[in-house]
C-alpha cells in the first residue's frame, strides 16, 4: 500500500523535466526525495497530484491507477500535498483554512477535527489570524494541518522545513514520525539534509530529471553519484 | 459571381476595420498587460472628433484627419497613461478590468454630453465617389483605403514590436518590468508610447468607420466588441494571427450579411437576421472555447488584500430590518411620480446583490448580470399572468439553470477570458435572443413522429413584456406604495440568504477557490462544480432581481436589460465594495434611484458619468467605498450611544414633522444628510477615537512604501519591522527602552 510511480516522463519543449522516473513511498514509512534545484522534484509532485500531465508513465495510489484522474479526485482517494511556494487561502483565517479542507468529512466531525489539528500543529494561538499575515514557517504548518484535515493516506511534502528555525524543524520531524507511525506514507522533498537523513528510511535522488540513486539514508550518504550531484565532487576513475 | 465578389469586398472592408481595432487592442494588452475595454469608446471619440473637425467646423478632410491622428489620438493615449493606467501597476486583473470598463462607461457618458445623441451626424466618404473596377465590381477608393490600412497596420505593428529597439523594450517591460528597467528601459516611457499608439489606432479606425453611417457613440463602442473576436483568435498576443482572425471574421460577416441579412425572402429570415448581426460575438464566444487549457493557477503574491469580512448575523439583521423600515417610512413622503420611478430600486439592488457571491466571494468577473435578470422577467411575464407569486420561484430556477448552462461553457475560463465570454453572452442575448419573434420548440423521438415536448415560446414579442405585480394571500402589490415595500422585503430576505452563504462552508470554499485554485483542488474539492454552483446561485438571484425589476417597470423592453445597463450595476457594486452586502443596496439606490436626475434634470448622463469617474479611481482603492471608507468612519458611532440616539431622534422627529406637513421633503432630506454626515465625527470626538485612515495599497501590501526606499527616503515604521520579522521567520526583539533605529 502507498504510492508507486513508474516510468514517468515530462517534457517542456525540448527539455526533459522528468525522464523515466520510477519511485515508491510505502505506508508507515517516510521516504525522502532529494536533488539539486531544477532536478524535477516539484514537477514530479505536480504529476502525482494531477496538477500537471505526464507524457508517459503510471501513478498508482494504494494499487489503483490514478494518472488519468482529475486532481481533486486524486485528493479524495487519499493523496495530500503541501507546496514549495505556499498555497494558502490568504484572505481566510487559519481556522477557516483548515475548515475548508474538512469538506469530505461528516458535518458533525468538522469542528472537532479543526480544533484537534490546531492543537496538533501548534496553531491554536493564531487560529483567528488571516493566513496571509503568517510567517513562512507558520504558514507551512498551516498547510500541513490543512492537508491532514482531508485525512490522506499518502502525504507529499514539498520543502516543508524551509522558513522554519531549528526548534520548529525538530518539532516538525517528531510530527512526521508520528504520522508515519499512524500508517501514513510520507514522501518528503527537502534540502535540509539533516532532517532527511534523520527521519527517512528510504531516499530517492533526482538529478536533471533522472533518478540517479535509491536506497537507505546511509546508502545514499555514501553514494558517489549523489556526492557528485550535490557537492560537485569528481568520481574517482 | 459579381454578387460573391461584392460580398467578399464588403467582408474585406470589415476585416480591415477589425484588424486596425484588434491590433491596437492587442498592442496595448501585450505591452502594458491591461485589456482596454474602453478601446471601442476611443474609436467612437475618433469618429466624433473627425466629424467635429471635418463637418461641423468645415476643415479640409486631410487637415481634419491629420489633427485627429497626430493630436487627438496621441494626446488621448498619453493622458490615459498619465492619469489612469499608471496607477494600475500591481493591482489585480479584476481591478484593471473594472477600471477600463468604467472608462468605457465614463467616456460614453461624456460623449453623450458633448455630442447629444438626438442630433444626426453624417460624414462624407473619403475620396468622394471615386471607384475602381475589380473583376467587374465597382469598389470605392474609400473601401480600398480601409483594406490597405488594415494590412499596413498589422505589418507595421509586427515590425515595430519585433524589429525595432522600442518594440523589444515594450515587450521586455511587460515580461519583467524590473529586469527591463535594470537593462536601461524606461517602463513609463514605453507604457506612454504603447497607449499613444493604441489610441491613435483607435482614432484611425474611428475616421475610417465614420463615413459608414450615422454616428452613434454606443453603437460604435458595441460594434467594436465584435473586433475582440479577432484579438482572441490571435490569443491577444500574435499580431499576424489577429490579422487572420480579422479576415475570417470580416468575410464571415460579409457573406452572412449578403446571403442572409439582406434577403427577407429566405426561410427563417426573422430568426436568422439577429444571428447575422451578432455573428462576430458568436465567433468570440466559440474562439474562447478553443483557447489552450491553462494549468491550475496557484495563489499569487497579493499586493492588494481584499477585505472580505464575514457578515455577522446582528449586522445583517440590522441592515435587513433597516431596509424595510426605511422603505415603509419613505414611501408616504414620495410623490406618486417619484414613488413609481423609485420602485425599480429593489430589483436592481437584488441584481447587484447577485454579484456579491459571484464576483466578490468567488472572484469571477461576469459582466452579464442583467441577462439573467431579463430571463427572470420573461419567465414571470409569461407564467405569472394573474400575479401568481409561485412563478417567482420558477424565475429563480430557470435563471439559475441558464446560469449553470452558461457556466458549463465558460467553466475553464477565468479572469479576462471569462469576462469576455460573459460579455459575448450578454450581447448575443441583447441583440438576438431577446429580439426573436414567437417560435415553437418541439422535441421528437428521432426517426418517428412521436412528440415528447411542444411549447410555443415568446420572449419579448418584438416589443415589451407585460409583467404583473404579485399578490400574496389576498394582499396585492399592484399599487406603487405596496410594491415598493414588497421590493424592500424581498431585498431584505435576499441579504439574509447571501449572508448565510458567506457564513457557510460553501462561502468559505468560494473564497478559497478564488485565493488558490491549485490549493483547492489538492484538498479534494471540485473547483468546477463550485464555480458552476456559484454561477447558478448568482444567476438565480439575478433572475429574482429581474422578476422584481420587471414588475416594478410593468412593461419592460429589452433595452432596460442591455449590456451597458448591466455594466452600470456591476461597476456601481464594485466601486462601493463587491464583498459587501450593504454596498449592493447602495448600488441599487444609486443606479435605479431618481434622486440625481431629479436634482439635475438637464444632466441625464450624470449617474453614468459619476460611476465611470469613480470606477476609474478604483486603482487607488480596490476594496470599494463601503468597506474601506464608510465602515471605518461609522465604526465609532455605536460606541457613542448618545450620538447614535440623538441622531436617530433628530431624524425621527423631522420625519414625523414632514409626515404631518409641517416641514417639506427638502427640509427632511437636508436634515437627514446633515445628521448622517455629522454623526461619525461627533461620535469620534465624544468617544475620543482618532480619525480612521482609509486602507491604501501600500498598507495592504504590508509595508508603508517600496522596500528599497525604506530607511533611505521613507521612515521604517513599527509595522514594517513586524512584517519583515514575519517574512524572515525571526521573532522581533522587544524594544528595551530606546527608540528603533532606521
Amino acid at each position: 500500500m502507498g504510492l508507486e510511480i513508474s516510468g514517468v516522463s515530462v517534457r517542456f519543449g525540448g527539455l526533459h523535466a522528468l525522464d523515466d522516473v520510477s519511485i515508491d513511498a510505502r505506508g508507515g514509512m517516510i521516504t525522502g526525495l532529494i536533488g539539486p534545484n531544477g532536478a524535477g522534484k516539484t514537477t514530479l509532485f505536480n504529476v502525482i497530484t494531477g496538477v500537471q500531465r505526464a507524457a508517459s508513465g503510471r501513478v498508482l495510489l494504494d494499487d489503483t491507477r490514478i494518472d488519468r484522474v482529475p486532481a481533486h479526485r486524486r485528493a479524495r482517494l487519499g493523496l495530500g500535498r503541501t507546496f514549495q511556494r505556499l498555497e494558502l487561502f490568504g484572505s481566510l483565517s487559519v481556522r477557516e483554512n483548515i475548515r475548508v479542507a474538512t469538506g469530505a468529512l461528516p458535518r458533525s466531525r468538522r469542528e472537532a477535527t479543526v480544533n484537534q489539528l490546531l492543537d496538533r500543529v501548534g496553531l491554536g494561538d493564531v487560529a483567528d489570524e488571516r493566513a496571509d499575515a503568517l510567517s513562512t514557517g507558520v504558514g507551512r504548518m498551516l498547510e500541513l494541518a490543512r492537508c491532514l484535515a482531508a485525512e490522506p493516506s499518502v502525504l507529499l511534502l514539498d520543502e516543508p522545513a524551509s522558513g522554519q528555525d531549528d526548534q520548529d524543524t525538530a518539532r516538525f520531524a517528531a510530527l512526521l514520525t508520528s504520522l508515519a507511525a499512524d500508517g501514513m506514507a510520507v514522501l518528503l522533498v527537502e534540502h535540509d539534509m539533516e532532517l532527511v537523513m534523520g527521519v527517512c528510511e528510504r531516499v530517492h535522488v533526482l538529478e536533471f530529471g533522472r533518478l540517479i540513486a535509491s536506497g537507505t539514508a546511509e546508502e545514499i550518504k555514501n553514494d558517489e553519484r549523489v556526492r557528485v550531484a550535490y557537492l560537485g565532487e569528481e568520481v574517482p576513475a | 459571381m459579381n454578387e460573391f465578389i461584392g460580398f467578399t469586398v464588403s467582408g474585406l472592408v470589415s476585416a480591415g476595420l477589425y484588424a486596425i481595432v484588434a491590433c491596437g487592442l492587442t498592442l496595448t494588452y501585450t505591452t502594458t498587460g491591461i485589456f482596454n475595454w474602453a478601446h471601442g469608446a476611443l474609436v467612437a471619440v475618433g469618429a466624433f472628433s473627425y466629424w467635429q473637425f471635418a463637418v461641423d467646423w468645415g476643415l479640409p478632410t486631410p487637415l481634419a484627419a491629420a489633427i485627429c491622428l497626430l493630436l487627438v489620438g496621441p494626446l488621448m493615449g498619453v493622458t490615459l497613461e498619465a492619469v489612469i493606467m499608471h496607477r494600475l501597476e500591481g493591482t489585480s486583473e479584476a481591478t484593471r478590468m473594472v477600471v477600463t470598463l468604467a472608462l468605457l462607461l465614463g467616456v460614453l457618458a461624456g460623449m453623450n454630453w458633448i455630442w447629444p445623441p438626438s442630433q444626426q451626424r453624417l460624414v462624407p466618404r473619403i475620396a468622394g465617389g471615386h471607384v475602381l473596377t475589380v473583376l467587374g465590381q465597382r469598389v470605392p477608393y474609400s473601401d480600398i483605403l480601409v483594406i490597405a490600412t488594415g494590412l499596413l497596420v498589422a505589418v507595421g505593428l509586427r515590425t515595430l514590436l519585433y524589429r525595432t529597439r522600442a518594440g523589444v523594450e515594450m515587450r521586455a517591460t511587460v515580461d519583467d518590468r524590473t529586469l527591463a528597467t535594470l537593462n536601461g528601459a524606461s517602463p513609463s516611457r514605453t507604457a506612454m508610447r504603447s497607449w499613444a499608439i493604441g489610441s491613435t489606432l483607435a482614432v484611425l479606425a474611428g475616421i475610417l468607420i465614420a463615413p459608414r453611417g450615422a454616428l452613434s457613440a454606443t453603437t460604435l463602442a458595441l460594434l467594436i466588441v465584435n473586433a475582440y473576436a479577432a484579438a482572441v483568435i490571435g490569443r491577444l498576443r500574435s499580431l499576424p494571427m489577429t490579422f487572420v482572425g480579422a479576415v475570417i471574421l470580416g468575410l464571415a460577416t460579409g457573406y452572412a450579411q449578403g446571403y442572409v441579412g439582406s434577403r427577407q425572402d429566405i426561410t427563417g429570415y426573422q430568426y436568422l437576421v439577429g444571428l447575422v448581426n451578432v455573428l462576430p460575438v458568436v465567433v468570440l464566444f466559440v474562439a474562447l472555447q478553443f483557447l489552450p487549457q491553462s494549468r491550475l493557477r496557484g495563489a499569487r503574491v497579493l499586493r492588494v488584500k481584499e477585505v472580505s469580512s464575514r457578515p455577522t448575523w446582528p449586522g445583517t439583521l440590522v441592515l435587513a430590518v433597516s431596509v424595510v423600515i426605511v422603505a415603509v417610512a419613505v414611501a408616504p413622503l414620495l410623490s406618486p411620480g417619484d414613488l413609481n420611478s423609485v420602485t425599480k430600486v429593489w430589483g436592481l439592488a437584488i441584481v447587484a446583490l447577485s454579484l456579491v457571491p459571484l464576483v466578490g466571494y468567488g472572484g469571477r468577473l461576469s459582466v452579464c448580470p442583467l441577462s439573467f435578470a431579463a430571463i427572470g422577467a420573461v419567465v414571470v411575464s409569461h407564467l405569472g399572468g394573474s400575479g401568481n407569486p409561485v412563478v417567482i420561484i420558477w424565475a429563480v430556477l430557470i435563471a439559475a439553470a441558464c446560469g449553470a448552462v452558461l457556466s458549463l461553457t465558460v467553466i475553464r475560463l477565468s479572469g479576462l477570458y471569462l469576462s469576455l465570454a460573459t460579455a459575448a453572452f450578454a450581447v448575443m442575448l441583447d441583440n438576438w435572443i431577446l429580439t426573436l419573434p414567437k417560435f415553437t420548440a418541439v422535441i421528437r423521438v428521432p426517426f418517428t413522429d412521436v412528440t415528447l415536448y411542444r411549447h410555443e415560446i415568446t420572449i419579448f414579442e418584438g416589443g415589451s413584456l407585460d409583467v404583473r405585480r404579485p399578490s400574496f394571500f389576498g394582499v396585492h402589490t399592484t399599487g406603487d406604495h405596496a410594491f415598493f415595500i414588497y421590493g424592500a422585503v424581498v431585498f431584505a430576505l435576499v441579504t439574509l440568504v447571501v449572508a448565510a452563504v458567506r457564513r457557510s462552508d460553501f462561502g468559505l470554499r468560494l473564497i478559497a477557490l478564488k485565493d488558490s485554485p491549485v490549493g483547492y483542488a489538492t484538498l479534494g474539492l471540485n473547483g468546477r462544480l463550485t464555480s458552476m454552483a456559484v454561477f447558478a446561485f448568482s444567476a438565480g438571484l439575478a433572475g429574482l432581481g429581474g422578476a422584481v425589476y420587471g414588475a416594478a417597470i410593468q412593461r419592460p423592453s429589452p433595452n432596460v436589460f442591455s449590456f451597458f445597463s448591466g455594466l452600470s450595476i456591476l461597476l456601481a457594486v464594485v466601486i462601493l465594495g463587491v464583498n459587501s452586502i450593504g454596498a449592493a443596496a447602495a448600488a441599487g439606490v444609486f443606479v435605479g434611484g431618481p434622486a440625481l436626475t431629479n436634482l439635475f434634470p438637464g444632466l441625464a448622463q450624470l449617474s453614468s458619468t459619476l460611476i465611470g469617474t469613480a470606477g476609474i479611481g478604483l486603482g487607488d482603492n480596490p476594496n470599494g467605498a463601503v468597506p474601506a471608507e464608510m465602515r471605518p468612519r461609522w465604526r465609532p458611532v455605536p460606541r457613542a450611544p448618545v450620538v447614535l440616539v440623538g441622531g436617530l431622534a433628530a431624524v425621527v422627529i423631522t420625519y414625523f414633522l414632514t409626515l404631518a406637513g409641517v416641514l417639506g421633503n427638502w427640509t427632511f432630506a437636508t436634515v437627514l444628510v446633515v445628521v448622517l454626515l455629522a454623526m461619525p465625527p461627533v461620535a469620534r470626538y465624544v468617544a475620543e477615537i482618532p480619525a480612521p485612515r482609509p486602507v491604501r495599497d501600500a498598507e495592504a501590501d504590508g509595508l508603508s512604501g517600496p522596500p528599497e526606499l525604506l530607511g533611505l527616503t521613507l521612515p521604517v515604521t513599527s509595522a514594517d519591522l513586524d512584517r519583515v520579522s514575519r517574512e524572515i521567520s525571526v521573532p522581533r526583539p522587544r524594544p528595551t527602552g530606546g527608540s528603533h533605529g532606521t
